[in-house]
């Protein structure tokens, strides 16, 4: 948790969660030579796959472009990995095409609770670009919130089945 | 005979209903289908093959005579879960049961040693029989044991369904036509109880007896579904082996999984090769380069669609066996 300096300040003055560092020569160019030009992108490559939970941290202003998108669900899960079938969403497929083997460190805090085997899961690889025109390469996986089976659910599936069993004749 | 359903390689029908109508066979000449297991590999397309072989009954595991089973098949469906491409299986199942039921289709119960069909497939050829050799009892009060654990409980967050146990209620079959026969494993394992899996098949003094020329595998060659004794009390000498390969967490067969498999038997035969690359389909290098940086693995799931054609030429029931360009020999199964 960030902390806010504590003291008195003149009111509606805006609050600096971090303290700016001194702008250098060096920063100082940078951020000429970006504003003289809007079109301008950063051109030294941000490192990728900062993991979800900083994904989330990102500006309202910002958006992913999805370069794949993966739908999976968890097999199996060990000490320090888990397992899941991957169906490729991006290709508009139906079945399982990859298997994939992912840390457990890489899934968020929020979403460790919601990890078990049969859990859903979307993966998504694209850029995270913000409105200043910079982007980098990210990895997202995000397990799905899905509803709780309510009692309407398990009442017309147990409902369904004993017709189902009822009115099956099996050859004797 | 139908036996378990996949899709064609063009993902849109059932590649045994391709099959039979490329060589003039019509859907409504099937006279038996046969559901091993509700594994999603084993049962894409079945709906549309129970809804095409008119003329077929339709065999399933006993376990479907169980409301708590059918409850589990239900529970997990798309129509509760809303996520339906991950819930195949269980929608399969599901609509089987309702064509069933709707059509008034009696299913035929299969357990160990049960015939299921006893009829001359020709005017004049051999009596052909069909059994199925599993699940025992036993497997079979153990698999409802275990579903009755699974069934969702009020108010847990929804997820697909787990899948089954050790295989615990596959159906194995024994076709015999005249003096040849077929034993197909399905993906029977062999946990190691004698009343469970292949023990229990091949203890059961009520099951046929003779040897079968062609073994299809079971469980995708892997170490578990192996038992010595059907190699030597319920096979040929030599017999004709074949299996489908499968990537689930561990690509099987292993490598010790064919050495084993090709010192039992000269003629053994993968539908498809273990893939060498990652992915299914071909991915930019950004993908690919976040991949690399983000899984510990990542294998394809899916080997290529192929098959092994095997006949038997009367009179004598001499063998012949066709691979089409994806299928291949065991002992070039592996990338």
């Amino acid at each position: 948790m960030r902390t806010v300096a504590t003291g008195s300040r003149p009111a509606g003055a805006p609050v600096d969660v971090l303290p700016r560092p001194a702008p250098t020569a060096e920063t100082k160019s940078k951020e000429q030579n970006f504003a003289a030009t809007t079109a301008a992108e950063q051109k030294y490559e941000l490192k990728p796959n900062l993991g979800p939970s900083v994904l989330k941290l990102r500006s309202p202003q910002s958006f992913l472009h999805a370069l794949q998108e993966w739908e999976g669900y968890v097999t199996s899960i060990g000490d320090q990995t888990f397992t899941a079938r991957l169906i490729d969403k991006t290709a508009k497929s139906h079945i399982e095409e990859e298997t994939a083997e992912f840390l457990l460190d890489d899934v968020s805090d929020s979403d460790r609770r919601l990890l078990r085997e049969g859990s859903i899961f979307r993966w998504v690889i694209g850029y995270l670009k913000d409105a200043g025109g910079s982007k980098r390469r990210v990895s997202e996986i995000v397990f799905r919130r899905l509803p709780a089976w309510t009692r309407h659910d398990l009442l017309s599936a147990r409902a369904r089945a004993t017709e189902i069993t009822k009115g099956l004749a099996w050859e004797e | 005979m139908i036996v378990d359903s996949c899709l064609s390689p063009g993902g849109k029908r059932p590649a045994a209903l391709e099959y039979l109508e490329s060589i003039g066979v019509a859907p409504t000449q099937v006279v038996l289908i046969v559901v091993t297991h509700w594994h999603d590999d084993h049962i894409r397309g079945l709906a549309t093959i129970v809804r095409e072989c008119t003329s077929a009954r339709v065999c399933l595991s006993s376990a479907f005579r169980n409301e708590e089973f059918n409850n589990f098949v239900l529970a997990f469906g798309s129509r509760r879960i809303k996520t339906s491409s991950l819930t195949l299986g269980a929608d399969e199942m599901g609509d089987v049961l309702e064509q069933l039921l709707s059509s008034g289709r009696r299913p035929v119960m299969c357990l160990g040693s049960r015939r299921l069909l006893n009829q001359k497939t020709l005017p004049n050829g051999p009596l052909c029989e069909i059994w199925s050799l599993s699940p025992s009892d036993a497997q079979l009060s153990k698999a409802l044991g275990s579903i009755a654990k699974q069934i969702p409980g009020l108010l847990e967050a929804k997820r697909r369904a787990p899948d089954p146990d050790h295989n615990d209620l596959s159906i194995a079959a024994w076709v015999s036509f005249g003096e040849s026969a077929l034993l197909l494993g399905a993906d029977l394992e062999e946990p190691g109880p004698l009343d469970l899996g292949w023990s229990a098949v091949i203890n059961d003094r009520e099951r046929p007896q003779g040897r079968a020329a062609l073994f299809k595998i079971s469980h995708h060659g892997s170490r578990n579904g192996h038992h010595d004794l059907v190699w030597k009390d319920m096979l040929i000498s030599d017999a004709v082996a074949v299996l489908t390969p499968y990537n689930k967490n561990v690509g099987l067969p292993t490598e010790s999984d064919v050495q084993r498999i090709t010192t039992l038997t000269s003629r053994a035969f993968s539908t498809s090769k273990l893939l060498p690359n990652r992915f299914r389909r071909s991915r930019s290098n950004a993908v690919q380069k976040t991949v690399d940086e983000t899984v510990v693995r990542i294998t394809s799931a899916q080997p290529r669609s192929g098959h092994v054609r095997v006949r038997f030429r009367p009179p004598d029931g001499t063998i012949e066996i066709a691979m089409d360009a994806t299928a291949c020999r065991l002992r070039n199964v592996l990338p």
